[in-house]
């Protein structure tokens, strides 16, 4: 005590930094999500965020001349989501949905529901570091929505809520997550693989085959397939960029560029 | 400068960091406004520990709202200022120079620390990806600390000829 009482300074030096490791710690062992007092203090900054963001938004969309054209443009955005859902649901559905009614009945699974109900949500703030994107959502728990919900855009799939409060929702994206991601292709559904962030701002992956005929500028599609977290069936993942068979793997290997442009997301879905 | 200046100019950063900066970002970097704050307030207060007390408690603000892991960013915000007060002895405050080296070395080890821990805690984000926008990061942080150092220099360093010097 004595020794503690002579160095006060060092004393609180050495206790912060291990107070602040303990933090990280549990932290990790929680799986990132915060306490009640923390999901208040984010509720407030949210609260401020919300009509901040909105303006810096207007800023950006120049206030004074392009109000009608980004009227305009919202609708025709909202309306080409809905046509290309409606393009992969139907293409799904037709080619799919026996085959999955027969293997549902055989190992007594759910039949999936695409018509799952969809939230709009602005963006009101983003993480701020140049590395990640994580961003914070206006909508909450009290619009339905939940850990692990998966939100999209009208470019595809961005991401999973991280973590919900009342009235907002921290969304971390697909490249982020450490969440594998199930795919499909487009214009072959019998090539399944699967995919998660490289770490370098992309996606990787590999066929579950190693003879598929996967090719560059393939689209992939969410299979549906549950991995931790419920991707539903059809989302747009991105396009591929190069394949190549690993000898060590034995895995035919595919990077992906994400159809989602991350750095400039505004409004999104919550698919719940 | 009070605390209460002091803690509502980093809330003020808080909030401009996560909001506005977003449309001054420049291939895809936006300055850390908080680092700049903690590596000003440390250079320029470090008797008062402003930078230490309050980048810490930013930092754990920063990270309850957008980090996936609490602390990681108040931790490297304490470590930072720490360093910069030790080095402080050796640095002349009324040259630029030293603030732009304490800047880039601050940004650097930032980064440095978060990709660390994250490293630490199972995160797949490679050294080069964190690295890439060093340069660019680097550029931007020391180009607000240096306006951020003439705006509050003389309020720090009094001259003689200054009308209030005592």
């Amino acid at each position: 005590m004595k020794w503690i009482k002579a160095h006060k300074f060092l004393t609180g030096i050495i206790g912060t930094a291990l107070v602040l490791c303990l933090i990280i710690v549990l932290s990790f062992l929680s799986d990132g999500s915060t306490s009640p007092v923390g999901r208040q203090i984010q509720g407030a900054v949210a609260f401020i965020q919300r009509p901040i963001a909105s303006a810096t938004f207007g800023i950006r969309d120049g206030i004074f001349n392009f109000r009608h054209i980004i009227v305009e443009n919202d609708q025709l955005r909202e309306e080409n989501a809905r046509l290309r859902r409606e393009i992969n649901s139907t293409n799904l559905t037709a080619q799919d949905l026996q085959d999955l009614r027969e293997l549902a009945n055989i190992f007594n699974y759910d039949i999936m529901d695409y018509n799952h109900r969809a939230i709009a949500a602005n963006v009101i703030a983003l993480d701020g570091t140049n590395w990640f994107n994580v961003f914070t959502i206006d909508r909450g728990t009290r619009d339905g929505i939940y850990q692990n919900a998966v939100v999209v855009n009208h470019q595809g799939l961005v991401g999973t809520v991280m973590e919900a409060g009342t009235n907002w929702a921290r969304v971390i994206s697909v490249i982020d997550s450490t969440n594998r991601v199930s795919f499909i292709v487009a214009r072959d559904h019998d090539i399944v693989g699967i995919l998660q962030g490289d770490g370098q701002g992309g996606l990787t992956g590999f066929a579950l085959d190693n003879q598929a005929g996967i090719i560059v500028g393939d689209v992939l599609l969410t299979s549906g397939i549950d991995l931790g977290s419920m991707y539903p069936k059809g989302i747009d993942i991105g396009r591929v960029t190069a394949v190549d068979f690993n000898i060590d793997t034995q895995l035919k290997t595919i990077e992906i560029e994400p159809s989602v442009r991350f750095n400039n997301l505004r409004k999104v879905a919550v698919i719940l | 400068m009070k605390y209460r200046y002091a803690a509502c100019l980093f809330f003020v950063a808080f909030i401009i960091q996560t909001t506005l900066m977003n449309i001054v970002s420049v291939f895809g970097t936006t300055p850390n406004l908080l680092l700049c704050l903690v590596v000003i307030f440390s250079f320029l207060y470090d008797e008062n520990n402003y930078g230490l007390v309050l980048g810490v408690s930013f930092g754990l603000l920063y990270d309850i709202c957008f980090s996936q892991y609490v602390g990681i960013a108040a931790l490297a915000f304490f470590v930072i200022s720490l360093a910069i007060m030790l080095v402080n002895v050796i640095m002349n405050k009324e040259v630029v120079f030293s603030v732009i080296v304490v800047t880039a070395s601050s940004t650097v080890v930032y980064t440095l620390i978060y990709w660390g821990i994250m490293f630490m805690l199972g995160s797949n984000y490679s050294f080069f990806h964190m690295m890439r926008f060093l340069p660019l990061s680097v550029l931007y942080n020391t180009v607000i600390v240096i306006v951020l150092y003439y705006l509050m220099i003389n309020k720090v360093i009094r001259h003689h000829k200054d009308r209030y010097y005592k």
